[in-house]
């Protein structure tokens, strides 16, 4: 770090750094790039005239593609948001909850439920999955999005746990006696401080949750089986059709590329907050 | 009316005894400093009575009501942290106002108090101000404020100035002795390192070592009449000079040589003591003035000279190479390697047994 502002001094090595950086960045790009071209190119043109810029245009794959599936993308989204914002409420509360517990009270066996909480971490999201599904069969909600977000809301992604537990024990407890001063109990102390302050902590999981949630396949897969509960991956799944080989990739790519809107719009809109709560939780190695 | 009094109290941390038979009794309206060396265990006491540390034996009682069970709210006790511990996600006036809103006070008479609290600090212009916005003394008050809203009978302060510099700390040291004229009735509890601040505000001054009392009093019977070694050297600043000394207890009284030599005294009594000690002669460097060889009591070399403007402080070196400090005028012009003879008066001196403790005057 300390040679840094040399480095920037110097004009040829700052124009070849910039240089470097972009050539990476085009490189990493170039896929996300060619999904958006492609998906403005006629169907008969994305594989016969690969380049970035389509030699025609057309807003036909985006029209043709929202209603293809009989029922309105729209409504692919809708059922995508849905579960999300569940997740997100559910992880916000649940995680954090969790996390105060295991930073500050002292409980019988406290450690141990770490260290056990830390172990699932490491435990292989596959080896769960079938026992899950038998229980959800059992209680009669597959098909359902319950086992989608019933399970965020009782902390069970143990990452974020983690997360806000090293957040919280940053904290200093003078707050915690002062509040305690104040007169706060336990929740109170959590809600009315612990919480507010984790914010940046808070607003990486909302984040990270979305993220995963939005673009997690399997487990909805195994889960939804009718159409017009369909999550939008599930969606776009429904365009390739392996067995007749004719997917309609011009669709598949306009709708993809809808699918993507909310995350890009989610990155543009909380890019400092998701710095700052990279730097702050010491996420960053 | 006796706002505290700590019967016995003890406290350990696995094993390790912190705090250990502390017996005090703390009068409405008083206020009270805790002294003493680093780890002694003053932040621990001042937080038991905060009720947020235990206690693991003896009572505690507020207005004579047995307390050590009552949740740190319920005591009518509120305390300045060292760090401040303000709210960061609360501008000023919500960190005035937390304490009210969580006891469900109407919001008129939250706006009321916290005007007056911020008036009192002159806080006003900063009332929608973050924590972070604050300077330290700015923090510094509102930390202060927040105990005034809540009208608490007892206010705690841990080190309250440790983090300002040096001016902002003799402004805020003379703001605190405001207040406690204004809350003439509020029982203040104050755990500070600076001689200057206990010596100031303290209506008594609790000197704490290792979890022990060593002595209770006003600040000037704590400088004057020191109970033991300890205290002696612990208040005034620099330090009580401490000399080796041989003491002969005989009917009743003390005589007291140094080096062979009897040294003249208004007589210090035995304290029912008998025989010959090695004990302490004690001799504070403010006490110290120059004299004549033949009567001078020290005769030393000048090691090294400090001016700190208005006084000037001799390092030096006595015959038998005791170290001795003395503090003069700055009209003294004194010079390293130079031989200086000292006198005190013979009430300035103190003198300790063979276990430190003082023995008493005549
Ligand atoms: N939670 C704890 N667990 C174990 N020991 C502790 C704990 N808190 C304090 N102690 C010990 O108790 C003793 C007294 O601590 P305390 O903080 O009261 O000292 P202090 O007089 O306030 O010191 P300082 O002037 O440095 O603030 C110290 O020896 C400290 O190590
Ligand atoms: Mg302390």
């Amino acid at each position: 770090m300390s040679e840094a502002p040399t480095q920037a001094t110097n004009p040829a090595r700052r124009a070849g750094r910039m240089l470097l950086l972009i050539a990476v960045a085009v490189l990493m790009s170039y896929p996300l790039l060619w999904l958006i071209a492609s998906s403005f190119k006629p169907e008969s043109l994305i594989f016969s005239d690969p380049g970035l810029i389509p030699a025609q245009f057309t807003l036909a794959n985006y029209l043709e593609g929202w209603n293809r599936l009989g029922v309105p993308f729209g409504i692919f989204m809708l059922n995508s948001a849905v579960i999300c914002v569940l997740a997100i409420v559910g992880n916000l509360f649940s995680c954090s909850v969790a996390a105060y517990a295991f930073a500050r009270l002292e409980f019988p066996f406290s450690k141990l439920a770490f260290g056990l909480m830390l172990l699932t971490l490491m435990l292989p999201f596959h080896v769960t999955v079938l026992p899950q599904y038998i229980v959800f069969q059992n209680l009669g909600a597959v098909n359902t999005i319950i086992p989608l977000v019933l399970p965020k809301f009782f902390a069970v992604d143990a990452f974020f746990i983690f997360l806000l537990v090293q957040f919280i024990r940053g904290i200093p407890r003078d707050l915690d006696q002062a509040a305690e001063m104040d007169g706060c109990n336990k929740y109170q102390i959590f809600w009315h401080i612990i919480f507010p302050i984790c914010r940046p902590a808070l607003v990486l999981v909302a984040i990270f949750t979305f993220l995963w949630t939005w673009s997690d396949f399997f487990s909805q897969l195994i889960y939804l089986n009718q159409v017009e509960k369909y999550t939008a991956p599930l969606a776009l799944n429904l365009f390739i059709d392996a067995t007749s080989g004719e997917s309609a990739w011009g669709m598949l790519f306009a709708m993809s590329v809808i699918t993507l809107l909310p995350l890009f719009i989610l990155f543009v809109l909380f890019q400092r907050q998701i710095a700052e709560g990279i730097a702050t939780t010491g996420l960053k190695g | 009316m006796t706002a505290i009094s700590l019967r016995d109290v003890r406290k350990s941390y696995g094993g390790l005894e912190v705090i250990s038979d502390v017996d005090l009794d703390i009068e409405t309206g008083e206020f009270v400093v805790f002294v003493g060396p680093s780890g002694c265990g003053k932040s621990t006491l001042l937080r038991m009575i905060a009720g947020l540390e235990g206690i693991n034996a003896g009572e505690l009682l507020i207005d004579g009501k047995f307390a050590n069970d009552v949740p740190p709210a319920r005591r009518g006790i509120a305390m300045v942290f060292q760090s401040y511990a303000l709210y960061p996600h609360m501008n000023v006036f919500e960190n005035l106002a937390f304490s009210l809103k969580i006891a469900h006070v109407g919001k008129p008479e939250i706006e009321r108090r916290v005007q007056a609290a911020a008036d009192m600090l002159q806080l006003t212009p900063y009332l929608k101000r973050r924590p972070r916005q604050l300077s330290g003394g700015q923090r510094q008050r509102v930390a202060i404020g927040r105990a005034i809203v809540r009208e608490a009978k007892v206010f705690l302060f841990d080190e309250p100035l440790s983090n300002l510099d040096a001016a902002l700390r003799v402004a805020t040291r003379i703001e605190i002795a405001r207040l406690k004229e204004r809350l003439a009735d509020t029982t203040m509890v104050y755990v500070t390192h600076d001689q200057v601040e206990a010596m100031t505000l303290a209506d008594r001054i609790v000197v704490l070592n290792a979890g022990r009392i060593e002595q209770v009093g006003r600040p000037v019977d704590l400088y004057d009449n020191p109970r033991n070694l300890f205290v002696a050297g612990f208040i005034g600043s620099p330090a009580m000079n401490f000399l080796p000394a041989t003491l002969t207890f005989e009917n009743g009284s003390t005589r007291i040589e140094r080096n062979g030599k009897p040294l003249v005294t208004t007589g210090f009594t035995s304290g029912g003591r008998a025989g010959v000690q090695n004990g302490t002669l004690g001799v504070r460097p403010e006490h110290l003035d120059l004299a004549s060889p033949e009567a001078a009591l020290f005769s030393g070399t000048v090691d090294l000279v400090e001016h700190l403007g208005e006084v000037t402080i001799a390092y030096m070196r006595l015959d038998d190479g005791t170290p001795m400090l003395a503090k003069f005028d700055r009209t003294r012009e004194l010079e390293k390697g130079e031989i200086l003879h000292l006198k005190a008066e013979p009430s300035d001196l103190h003198c300790f047994d063979a276990d430190g403790m003082a023995l008493p005057r005549r």
